[in-house]
């Protein structure tokens, strides 16, 4: 049972991604990603498969799972679709991380050579 | 003889007041010596929850290793368990307030991570294809172990610094 509270939170993080405001990161699965906001933590997954779907789970500080969105591609909606959005969002962010590190590398590459 | 009465009645007055800031020097050294005793206490209760916060982080860092032996030698029954009492030492320190905010968000990753090896464990134990943890679950147990080391450096840093050991 998800909360109007948390799919509005949901709506305004994929706004926030996109702006490069906050950064979402890695976790100990591929392709599963995550942000830290106040005392919880979001968790973005995808599954594949027969019946691809999008969740959000929203955890605790003592990791329990409190709430979470899920949203099917075959059903659909504007869930769906918020989730989507999300979630490449949050990817890019990741990745975007590693370019920045890399560029700081070749930055300082380029002037211990130059 | 009425002399003698007023002197006694001046003495008297000085005698009652020299008692009275006796016994408020009293009340203030037993005051003091009260809030004296708290504090030690405090310092007490203090010391011994920072040195059960050591010692816990000092045991959550060697879970890790264990997971991942556990998981060489497929036994995954053993590793899914040492998975879930890691997250449940990890779940009762987070809020401990002598941890960092940092700290404290690295732990709560770590509780996540662990919930996605389990995971991850589960599907293997299902799946008789799939003989080991995936490299990126095992980099994230090394990841862990060195998030918790340098928790554990600092607080012992603490302790040696406090001497506290």
């Amino acid at each position: 049972m998800s909360s109007e509270k948390f799919k509005s939170l949901l709506v305004r993080l994929s706004v926030a991604t996109k702006t490069g405001k906050v950064r979402w990161e890695e976790t100990a699965r591929e392709g599963v990603f995550r942000i830290a906001l106040g005392e919880g933590l979001i968790r973005l997954e995808r599954g594949d498969g027969d019946d691809p779907f999008l969740v959000a789970y929203l955890l605790d500080s003592r990791g329990q799972v409190i709430d979470e969105v899920m949203a099917r591609e075959v059903t659909g909606g504007t869930m769906f679709k918020v989730l989507a959005d999300l979630y490449q969002c949050a990817r890019q962010s990741v990745y975007k991380d590693v370019d920045d590190v890399v560029d700081t590398m070749h930055a300082d590459l380029n002037a211990k050579i130059a | 003889m009425e002399e003698y009465g007023n002197i006694a009645s001046i003495a008297g007055l000085f005698v009652s007041i020299a008692g009275f800031i006796f016994t408020l020097y009293q009340v203030w050294k037993t005051r003091r010596a009260a809030e004296k005793a708290q504090e030690i206490a405090r310092e007490v209760l203090n010391r011994a929850g920072h040195q059960l916060l050591t010692a816990q982080i000092n045991t959550a860092v060697t879970m890790p290793k264990e997971i991942g032996n556990f998981c060489s030698s497929k036994q995954w029954d053993m590793a899914i368990d040492r998975c879930k009492q890691l997250q449940m030492l990890l779940a009762n320190q987070v809020e401990d307030s002598r941890l960092k905010d940092s700290e404290r968000l690295q732990i709560k990753t770590h509780i996540d991570d662990l919930s996605l090896i389990v995971r991850k464990l589960d599907e293997i134990k299902r799946q008789e294809g799939m003989l080991e943890l995936p490299q990126k679950e095992m980099e994230s147990l090394d990841k862990i172990v060195i998030s918790l080391s340098r928790i554990d450096g600092r607080l012992r840093n603490k302790m040696l610094e406090a001497g506290h050991v």
